[in-house]
């Protein structure tokens, strides 16, 4: 054999180690399969990905609803008496793996418009013990997604909690990293990319028909328990960097 | 320099890969692929029940599924003031919404809708009597239309088109995502009498998305006052006498279909192949169910009386044979002996091996005396 011809060789063998061992050793890189999708029907992620963790079925999971500024808050759960009704900021507790239903009314930028998002539970937090009503999961809606559900939109957006490697300082559950996916691409698996999916959240125009709407409108009849809103600051701090002088770094 | 090429070529062949030049999609060996919302319910396409075991957990009882929304809501926009009622039962049912204005309608569906009131010069006293199509969820469909009305717009230029005997057929569809613009959903419209003509605006909207609704209207005067031969949900054409309700005297009634769509039209078929166990699949038994009793007769005898003509009923048999002979010159294929159904995704799953090998390290900070870290809103401070 030639010596051009082990040196080509040589280069095709040498390229498709250097891309194994690329792959390998970059994992942001490695193939990444995501069963899930936010374009499978509601409740679906909710549910099988209940069925995979079986979370204890009695910890309710808070979670906060604010807008851009005021508006009457109710949320339901497969029924179509609302469970609860307050002003926003309104937080309540929810269980994972289930579906409730929002009605947005009276917001001053949107007279006379009532929504009714829903609100898709996959994922719950952590915290302290006894403390669990000051983390509440933040479900925010700004006005322009809240104007494009009015104009006959869907819009879903997939509330997911950073990891800690990457968080930028302050809340991990309120900055925006990605704020729009591509069409036809899959905003869990980009969520899953950036952190742990907690929310599914989606706006559209459609309200119900009456007390004769199916009560599936409504949810999957998750359990539901009203709370008191909190501080709105989830309250992350800073770990001191190791120094050898403490007192330096802390002024 | 010969094994030279030998080896380009070689390499340029790998470089190829293995592109499929009939347009069928091209998956890296190292991408993996999930099937399409509408086929990730199922282990594959056309066939049902518990899938392989990467979806055993699927398999497993659990609380029922979310179920979809089985009506659609649409919104009517266009003719501002423009009255909107429906055939309801043996009731004709006018005035039931005013333009803009919103009504429910079960899918699956026909309605026979009647438009009055339409403003503009010409159209006094006159009606329309559209029908409207409202097809199933499919799951691409099913969270738009659990959120979303479907907007559906009678615009001057449909109404023109109308009052010169053109029939206009309109197709509410959600796009693919490779056909929207961004990722926020939205419903596109296609009316025939944009298109070329011969394009079948249902083909060209199920070839970029999911169709929901399909308004057909022409300028047909329907009389309801007398009897009219009405198509029955099951099919059949019967004489109707129809009364009328008036929305305006407080008179309400939700629509009724006036034709079932087929099964085929009402999203994703269904399975031909069902594992045992499987929620909702029917296994044949002889005798349970629809499945006939095996070796019962399924027609009368020829000597009018019931059961196999073989088995004397109260008397000696007398007849010793009765022959019918077929002298038709039909001319029939021979029935098939195997059967071959080729079903495909495409791309098909591409899922990473699992996981065999895992390891686990914990690293645990260690701080010194004062650098405890509280949540900085329950009124933490740090001390130095």
């Amino acid at each position: 054999m030639k010596v051009a011809t082990r040196q080509l060789l040589s280069l095709l063998f040498a390229a498709f180690a250097v891309s194994r061992t690329a792959t390998a050793q970059n994992p942001a890189d490695a193939p990444y399969y995501q069963p899930l999708n936010d374009r499978l029907p509601p409740g679906y992620n909710a549910e099988i990905l209940e069925r995979v963790r079986r979370d204890d079925a009695h910890w309710l999971q808070p979670v906060r609803v604010e807008v851009p500024s005021t508006a009457q808050v109710s949320a339901y759960s497969a029924a179509p008496e609302p469970l609860l009704t307050g002003t926003a900021p309104a937080q309540f507790s929810v269980a994972t793996g289930h579906l409730y239903r929002l009605r947005l009314a009276e917001m001053p930028e949107f007279p006379g418009l009532e929504l009714f998002p829903s609100i898709e539970i996959l994922d719950r937090l952590h915290p302290p013990e006894g403390l669990k009503e000051n983390y509440p999961i933040p479900v925010v809606f700004d006005e322009a997604d809240l104007r494009a559900a009015a104009e006959g939109l869907l819009v879903t957006r997939v509330i997911y909690l950073e990891r800690p490697q990457i968080a930028a300082s302050g809340d991990p559950l309120r900055s925006e990293r990605a704020q729009t996916v591509a069409p036809g691409g899959n905003a869990i698996d980009l969520a899953a990319r950036h952190g742990r999916p907690m929310i599914i959240v989606r706006i559209g125009g459609r309200v119900p028909s009456g007390p004769d709407s199916p009560p599936l409108f409504f949810g999957t009849g998750g359990p539901l328990v009203a709370g008191e809103p909190v501080v709105n600051d989830a309250g992350v701090a800073r770990i001191p960097r190791r120094s050898p002088n403490p007192v330096a770094s802390f002024p | 320099m010969r094994y030279y090429f030998l080896a380009l070529g070689a390499l340029v062949v790998v470089c190829m890969g293995c592109a499929t030049m009939d347009g069928t999609s091209v998956v890296k060996s190292s991408q993996h692929v999930a099937p399409p919302a509408a086929m990730l319910q199922h282990p594959g396409p056309m066939v049902d029940g518990p899938g392989p075991g990467v979806l055993g957990v699927l398999a497993q009882p659990g609380p029922a599924m979310a179920g979809p929304v089985m009506s659609t809501q649409v919104k009517f926009i266009g003719q501002d003031g423009m009255s909107v009622g429906w055939l309801s039962g043996s009731a004709l049912a006018r005035n039931q919404r005013f333009v803009p204005g919103r009504a429910d309608f079960p899918q699956g569906s026909i309605y026979q809708l009647v438009l009055s009131n339409i403003p503009g010069e010409g159209w006094e006293g006159q009606s329309l009597y559209p029908t409207l199509e409202v097809r199933g969820a499919h799951p691409n469909t099913m969270a738009y239309l659990q959120h979303n009305t479907v907007p559906l717009e009678l615009t001057e230029e449909d109404l023109e088109h109308i009052r010169s005997n053109n029939m206009v057929t309109k197709v509410i569809y959600l796009p693919n995502p490779e056909f929207q613009a961004r990722a926020i959903a939205g419903v596109e419209t296609l009316v025939s009498t944009t298109l070329d003509p011969g394009v079948d605006p249902i083909q060209q909207a199920e070839k970029m998305g999911t169709v929901m609704l399909v308004l057909r209207v022409g300028n047909k005067e329907m009389n309801f006052e007398q009897p009219v031969m009405a198509p029955q949900a099951d099919g059949s054409v019967q004489p109707v006498s129809f009364s009328t309700m008036d929305g305006d005297a407080g008179e309400y009634a939700p629509p009724t279909p006036v034709g079932m769509l087929p099964a085929h039209m009402q999203g994703v078929p269904g399975a031909m192949m069902a594992a045992t166990g499987a929620p909702g699949s029917h296994m044949p038994v002889s005798g349970m169910g629809p499945t006939p009793v095996w070796g019962s007769p399924m027609t009368g005898t020829p000597i009018g009386l019931p059961g196999p003509p073989h088995l004397p009923l109260g008397g000696p048999a007398g007849l010793k044979s009765h022959t019918i002979r077929n002298l038709s010159d039909n001319r029939m294929p021979k029935p098939v002996d195997h059967m071959l159904i080729d079903v495909e995704h495409d791309p098909g799953y591409s899922v990473p091996e699992p996981v065999k090998h895992i390891q686990y390290r914990e690293k645990h900070p260690v701080y010194e005396p004062g650098e405890v870290s509280t949540p900085s809103s329950r009124g933490a401070v740090f001390v130095p």
